[in-house]
């Protein structure tokens, strides 16, 4: 499961009334602001443009430095394009125009959910890696 | 043109951010899609609103946007109120 924080209520609502649209991504919290996100460990983050406060590009900046963030989704309603220009310095960070419905967001991040659908993939199969051939008891490689 | 009051909202952010989530009996999505407008209504109203002006006619012609936008939005409102009331939709 991908963990993913947002930032702001914005989509509690969605999430307390469709919840299931995420699937493959577990919710670790709603925080009020910037700040609310401290003991959160989140791969993925959602917030909205208005969150990143005066200055987005240097919130922005120092979001993307905790640790295991893989994914920053900044959503906007309106804004001038030179603002959202200045976003774009990370290829981790994504700008998308909202409202969204919570399946578009998930969209945002798919990438990560199939990586992590790999990944356990990968572990439930992995003793697979170490059977022996059943004619001549040689190790079976994937 | 002068700055219009702000006319009364009709559902508030969260009523309808569920909106756009929910599923109806009959299986039809226009309470998601008319919520969606009118949010994006709402936010085009603020945007419309905060804008800067760099004189006179900037600020008129922002006003009128914002005017606008409202009765669009207005109208929207009452027409999402319409079809939650008819799909029986409990918000």
């Amino acid at each position: 499961m991908i963990k993913l924080a947002f930032i702001g209520n914005q989509y509690r609502s969605q999430v307390e009334e469709n919840g299931k649209s995420l699937h493959g991504v577990e919710v670790v919290c709603f925080a009020d602001s910037l700040s609310g996100l401290a003991g959160a460990s989140a791969q993925a983050i959602v917030c909205d443009l208005r969150d990143l406060g005066a200055s987005p590009t240097n919130a922005l900046k120092a979001l993307l430095t905790r640790p295991g963030l893989e994914l920053a989704v900044v959503t906007y309603s309106f804004a001038p394009r030179q603002a959202l220009e200045a976003l774009r310095l990370d290829p981790r960070v994504r700008i998308v125009q909202g409202p969204l419905a919570l399946a578009n967001l998930r969209a945002q991040m798919v990438h990560l959910i199939v990586r992590d659908i790999l990944d356990q993939d990968a572990q439930t199969s992995a003793p697979a890696s170490h059977a022996k051939c059943p004619h001549c008891g040689g190790a079976l490689t994937r | 043109m002068s700055q219009p009051n702000e006319t009364p909202r009709r559902y508030t952010p969260a009523q309808l951010a569920r909106l756009i989530e929910i599923s109806s009996a009959i299986k039809c999505e226009c309470p998601n899609h008319l919520s969606r407008i009118v949010q994006s209504l709402i936010a085009f109203e603020d945007y419309a609103k905060d804008c800067a002006n760099s004189n006179a006619e900037d600020a008129r012609i922002h006003a009128m946007l914002y005017a606008v936008t409202t009765q669009a939005r207005v109208l929207l409102d009452q027409a999402l109120a319409e079809v939650v009331a008819f799909e029986k939709i409990e918000i």
